[in-house]
């Protein structure tokens, strides 16, 4: 049995939120001679399982919205202590998560990043969800081959999961402890990290001295067997610190020179998917090498690196200087701030292309 | 005649390239992939992991692992003649290590001789993984005892060291099976009581959102706080204050808690605490004062002010605007609840009238 755990990124996710992401591998896997030829779907071959955490975040803003509220109310009704109330103003947009980029989106990094109160609870239920799908399916011995992909801050969320699952003994209430998913004793066969930020939003442990590595680097302690990293030229999420291990070995796959536009968003998760070094990558270590190298190679060839026929993706290949003066001014920085001030500038810059093209 | 022979000699060699280009007429997939493998559902060759694992069902009922694990082992030495003998070497090695694992867990007893079933640390339950590097497989990694799984090991080999692998990861992920389960319920509870702390606790500004996870969440502790730190919390909230020579006013008043701190109990879903109390409100002087939390029922706090007119010293209480709604609302259904009861007498009285 193969499962794919895909985990999602920064912003505000519905409860629908990875038909998009499934949509997109469907139709890539439909592209080659494997899935024709057996007239199957990806879905037949593979369980893709989401697995999601904004919740935390959404509580808290929620939370903060009512309590700002009732000041607001009261402040309303007296006057003389306008002021006071005041100071709370800066929170009054929570309200506005579908249309404020900055509360939709960095707001998440930021509370994951410095607020353990959230980052605990968010790293937990990321670890349920993988354990509660495994446990199941691996009844009476059945392996699993289970795979996981990440987008965005879903990379950071998923190697401290992975992390902290496997690198000590978990107890329950009675005083149980087990070892069963520590490194050692389960791997996941592939990670896959798309816009991966893990580097610079990492706490404890690092990305360096976690169990989050494929077996190349150290065989005792890998939780995985294969590692790959995709990241795209023009994305400054995955800029800033940017993940490049040294020493890896053969196999830690990294893609780092995509260039493709299709749309003015290039962070965005289809986006990075639609490329055939990605999804063959991904197609190819999860189904164990179903589309062959001269597949391979031609897709790659006969990929058109901007999507002529849409004039979003046109206009965006036009401010392509743009974007990588502003991923050009953030390479040589470490800090997680400057990571969400040059998302914020890239989410201004991807509405004003939007706007331009008509597509918002 | 020479056109038809060398068209014949041009289709054998195309056959034997094609033969060659699928790995001498088997794919590896069809015995190292364990999702491939699985597809057979009614396997006929009785060495397929399926077929193992049902044989081998009594034993591993009965927790007898090394004796399960045994019989793989010898499964192969019988079926796998024609591995080569490093590759032989290196599965017998790892068979040895794991059976000396399991047989030392198993030789412990507790004070009744009942065996031991906690799981033992080395046997690593990923030892027989199958790794999917292309173009093969590989087995036992940075072990020492690595093999390298390729067509060129013929078809009777990869099928015996993929299936004798697959069988041995069968029986280890069974091995695992009740620890995977010890697990998913402690997760279950850090989850549980991390959702209570959120949903039932006092609500966190950003500032102390962040102070209270500073100190107490960390690598070892993954549970929420069981104390919460309140600081400079502003609130909406009614005070209730008796003037010289009036009746009991109601004024809304903005409540800040400078500082204070609260305790929880019953797994997160209970708090209670004190903690410092400023009133602001535009209809009076600021007033000082201390406020006791009991959980999400409310707050009720004591607080005095100075009267800017005379100087006399006021005393008033502070309920959360919550807890004051519930409590004036509490007349009111009562009320409704008389009306409604008055109403179904009069009808029961009408229609008996009749």
């Amino acid at each position: 049995m193969r499962v794919l755990f895909i985990v999602h990124g920064m912003g505000v996710h519905g409860h629908n939120w990875a038909e998009p992401v499934v949509a997109k591998l469907e139709e890539t896997a439909s592209r080659y001679q494997y899935f024709k030829r057996k007239q199957k779907r990806l879905a037949d071959e593979v369980e893709i399982v989401p697995i999601g955490y904004d919740g935390e975040f959404t509580q808290h803003l929620e939370t903060w919205n009512q309590e700002t509220d009732a000041l607001r109310t009261f402040a309303e009704a007296n006057q003389a202590l306008g002021d006071v109330v005041d100071l709370l103003d800066w929170l009054d947009d929570v309200d506005d998560t579908e249309r404020n980029f900055f509360w939709s989106h960095v707001v998440d990094v930021a509370l994951y990043r410095y607020f353990k109160t959230v980052m605990r609870p968010v790293r937990l239920r990321v670890m349920k969800g993988l354990v509660d799908h495994l446990i199941p399916r691996m009844k009476g011995g059945a392996i699993v081959q289970a795979s996981i992909m990440a987008h965005s801050l879903g990379t950071s969320v998923t190697h401290d999961a992975l992390a902290d699952l496997s690198s000590a003994p978990i107890t329950d209430k009675q005083g149980r402890q087990s070892d069963a998913f520590m490194a050692g004793n389960f791997a996941f066969e592939n990670i896959f990290m798309v816009a991966n930020v893990g580097r610079v939003l990492e706490t404890s442990p690092t990305c360096d001295a976690s169990t989050v590595h494929p077996k190349s680097v150290r065989p005792s302690d890998a939780y995985c067997a294969h590692y790959y990293n995709f990241r795209h030229r023009l994305d400054p999420f995955p800029a800033v610190r940017a993940f490049e291990p040294q020493d890896w070995g053969n196999q830690f796959h990294s893609i780092a020179g995509l260039d493709h536009i299709r749309q003015p968003n290039v962070h965005g998760w289809e986006h990075y998917l639609d490329h055939p070094r990605v999804h063959i990558g991904l197609l190819n270590a999860i189904m164990h090498g179903v589309i062959d190298d001269d597949e391979r190679d031609a897709a790659i060839e006969e990929y058109p690196r901007v999507d002529e026929t849409n004039p979003c993706a046109v206009a965006t290949d036009g401010a392509a200087d743009a974007l990588e003066h502003l991923v050009g001014g953030i390479v040589r920085k470490d800090d997680p701030i400057r990571m969400m001030m040059a998302g914020v500038k890239f989410g201004a810059k991807v509405k004003e292309l939007r706007d331009a093209c008509g597509q918002s | 005649m020479r056109a038809a022979r060398v068209s014949v000699v041009a289709c054998i060699l195309l056959l034997a390239a094609a033969a060659h280009a699928t790995g001498q007429g088997f794919a590896l997939r069809d015995y190292c992939d364990a999702t491939t493998v699985d597809e057979d559902k009614a396997p006929q060759n009785p060495e397929h992991p399926s077929r193992v694992y049902q044989d081998l069902a009594p034993l591993i009922v009965a927790g007898r692992w090394s004796d399960a694990i045994g019989d793989i082992q010898r499964r192969f030495e019988s079926t796998g003649a024609t591995v080569p003998a490093p590759e032989r070497a290196s599965m017998a090695a790892q068979f040895t290590d794991v059976l000396a694992a399991l047989r030392a867990r198993e030789a412990v007893v507790d004070g009744q001789g009942t065996q031991d079933t906690k799981t033992a640390p080395a046997v690593r339950g990923a030892r027989f993984d199958l790794v999917f590097t292309a173009p093969g497989y590989s087995l036992f990694q940075g072990t020492g005892n690595d093999i390298a799984i390729t067509t060129g090991l013929g078809e009777d080999a990869v099928r015996a060291l993929c299936w004798t692998a697959l069988s041995a990861r069968r029986v280890l992920t069974r091995y695992f099976e009740e620890g995977r389960a010890i697990v998913g319920a402690a997760l279950g509870e850090y989850v549980t009581r991390w959702d209570n702390y959120h949903r039932h606790g006092y609500s966190q500004y950003l500032w102390e959102l962040y102070l209270n996870g500073l100190w107490t969440v960390n690598e070892r502790n993954w549970n929420p706080p069981a104390w919460q730190l309140v600081i400079a919390h502003p609130s909406v909230a009614v005070q209730l204050v008796r003037p010289p020579d009036e009746g009991l006013r109601r004024i809304d008043v903005i409540a800040v808690e400078p500082a204070g701190i609260l305790r929880f109990v019953r797994d997160h879903t209970f708090y209670f605490g004190a903690s410092g109390l400023v009133t602001l409100s535009s209809a009076a002087d600021p007033g000082l004062g201390v406020l006791v939390h009991v959980g999400r029922i409310g707050k009720v706090g004591y607080v005095f002010r100075q009267d800017a007119a005379d100087g006399r010293r006021q005393r008033g209480a502070v309920v959360s605007l919550d807890l004051y709604k519930l409590i004036a609302g509490v007349p009111d259904k009562l009320r409704r609840l008389k009306e409604t009861a008055e109403k179904d007498i009069e009808s029961t009285r009408a229609g008996l009238d009749q």
